[in-house]
């Protein structure tokens, strides 16, 4: 008996994939359409990604913005500067700090405002001051950060004045924060529409099968022998809906960047990720169909 | 083989599908089931295949309990108790040699064994040269063929057939019959469910157990052990065989000794001849 037994489990798992590749040879259509279905359902989790992955990237690059600078008191000494910068990059959410001196804000305004170029040429003495401009890490770019780095930088005595844009930071993060709830509930609702969809789609290929599943239990098919196949037929499909929401996205993703505006197409673990979920719910899905037949019977 | 002890089927009704039913079939046993629509014939028989339990009293069928035996263990006694049904229950568009290799395929059978013996069951059943034929091109007992061929892929030790002529014509029920006439002369007990009283009195020697709103009303098995007491002849024949309570009297009542001996247990039927 012991010795039959990995012969069996061999027969088994040939038995299972010759099963599952008849089942699709045999109702191709039905296999179809629920590769289909859960082709669908994912591309619109696929769709939501791409928009909430640019959204992402846009308010990223909105954030590099965000810096305190401090402007210098025109008699600041060299060493009380360096001693100041030293100080600040100290702070844990301090990036980089940057000296800008006198000659080169000036240099910075005529390259971005020029249309005070004939102001500015016609000035005899460089008003604009030296300042410190400083970088925060990417998880540090708030309204709260920035006060209290520039309450901080406030206590150098060579500091005039600090400014950080307070109104737009607290509007960027008050978006930043609107962005991630409505990501969240948003995404939420999609990926549990997809799982229901995905749910529904194998289980009526498998209910369009359930005479067989009877069958298979009263012939005294194991309850693991029954399920093997339907599960991985489940998976198959999942497979195949994933790869198709994949293929759809990034065709939508081509088209707009192609045609429409620029985008950056998700990151492939996303994708991978999707595919994979596909995998999952058709397994979960499948597995509890056979399971709700075989207790039927 | 196969025991009910006590059997009461409740399902959300007032009256139980089954009460207190109690008999004994022993191997090789030909019997009838019978009784009106609704008089428990089905419930008993999936009761027989673990399809699902009683609510009291306890059912052994070769070797299995229903009290002990697992739902994850039933398919065990699936493999010795073969199951033909009155729509047959086959996978449609595909041949009768696949339908029955499908059977040997799921009880594990060597690969290199599943077609030959698939083509020999069906040789069995009288259906070789139709081997090939789709079951959707098959006439009603030919596809009932196909099932009976199916059950017997096993080898089982007990047939249950619920109604299995119930959508067959005459000749091709008689055809039905005789086959399960031979496969119980292989040594086969069959237990074939049936309100055909015509049919059975074709059979005398068969014995017949006769359920009335899911009472055991009458046990010829139980007769048959009366009779052997009184030293008459084991073997029941045509005059033996005793009528369903059903025909005897118009008030449903019957005259027929309890399938219970003294103690309360079902008394083992004699077995029949072959």
């Amino acid at each position: 008996m012991s010795q039959n037994r990995p012969n069996n489990e061999r027969s088994d798992v040939l038995y299972t994939i010759r099963e599952t590749l008849i089942a699709f040879k045999r109702v191709p259509l039905l296999t179809g359409l629920s590769a289909a279905m859960v082709g669908l359902a994912l591309f619109v989790v696929g769709l939501f990604g791409l928009a909430t992955h640019n959204l992402r990237l846009y308010l990223e690059t909105i954030e590099e913005r965000v810096e305190v600078v401090a402007y210098l008191r025109d008699d600041a000494s060299t060493a009380d500067i360096a001693a100041m910068e030293a100080a600040l990059t100290m702070l844990p959410e301090v990036l980089a700090v940057d000296f800008v001196t006198k000659a080169e804000a000036l240099e910075k305004a005529y390259s971005e405002l020029p249309e005070f170029n004939e102001i500015l040429t016609d000035l005899e003495v460089n008003p604009l001051p030296a300042s410190i401009e400083i970088q925060l890490h990417p998880g540090s770019r708030t309204a709260a950060t920035a006060d209290r780095i520039a309450q901080q930088a406030t206590l150098h005595p060579i500091v005039e004045e600090v400014q950080y844009g307070e109104e737009w930071v607290d509007k960027l993060s008050t978006l930043r924060r609107m962005g991630f709830v409505t990501t969240t509930v948003l995404g939420t609702a999609f990926a549990v529409v997809a799982a229901l969809i995905i749910g529904t789609a194998v289980r009526i290929a498998i209910f369009a099968r359930r005479e067989e599943i009877k069958i298979m239990q009263l012939v005294g098919a194991r309850d693991s022998f029954v399920h093997l196949p339907f599960l991985l037929e489940g998976g198959i499909t999942g497979a195949l809906g994933g790869a198709l929401a994949v293929a759809l996205t990034y065709t939508t993703f081509w088209s707009v960047f192609n045609y429409l505006f620029t985008i950056s197409w998700i990151p492939w673990e996303w994708a991978g990720l999707g595919m994979s979920a596909g995998i999952v719910f058709g397994v979960l899905s499948s597995g509890y169909a056979v399971r709700k037949h075989l207790r039927e019977v | 083989m196969i025991k009910f002890i006590h059997v009461t089927k409740e399902y959300a009704r007032p009256e139980p599908a089954l009460k207190d039913v109690s008999f004994h079939l022993v191997k090789g046993q030909f019997s009838f089931l019978t009784g009106h629509s609704g008089s428990g014939k089905s419930t008993a028989l999936r009761l027989a295949h673990l399809a699902e339990r009683p609510t009291h009293g306890e059912i052994r069928a070769s070797g299995f309990s229903s009290l002990r035996t697992s739902r994850r263990d039933v398919w065990k006694l699936r493999r010795k108790v073969g199951y033909v049904f009155q729509d047959f229950r086959l996978l449609p568009g595909r041949s009768a040699l696949e339908n029955v290799s499908f059977a040997l395929k799921v009880i594990g059978s060597p690969k290199n064994q599943i077609l030959p013996r698939a083509q020999r069951l069906l040789g069995q059943v009288g259906l070789a040269p139709k081997a090939g034929s789709s079951v959707d091109e098959l006439s009603g007992g030919e596809q009932q063929r196909v099932a009976i061929a199916r059950a017997l892929a096993s080898e089982p030790l007990l047939l249950l057939a619920d109604e299995p002529t119930g959508n067959l014509d005459e000749r091709a029920t008689q055809g039905i019959l005789d086959l399960f006439w031979e496969i119980n002369a292989l040594g086969m007990a069959v237990l074939m469910a049936t309100h055909d009283l015509e049919l059975m009195r074709r059979y005398p020697t068969a014995r017949v157990l006769e359920l009335d709103q899911g009472h055991l009303v009458c046990d010829s098995g139980a007769i048959e052990h009366v009779e052997r007491d009184q030293g008459e002849s084991s073997r029941p024949g045509p005059a033996a065989s005793p009528e369903p309570a059903s025909e005897r009297n118009s008030a449903g009542e019957t005259n027929s000794t309890s399938a219970l001996d003294s103690t309360g247990e079902p008394e083992p039927a004699q077995q029949r001849e072959i």
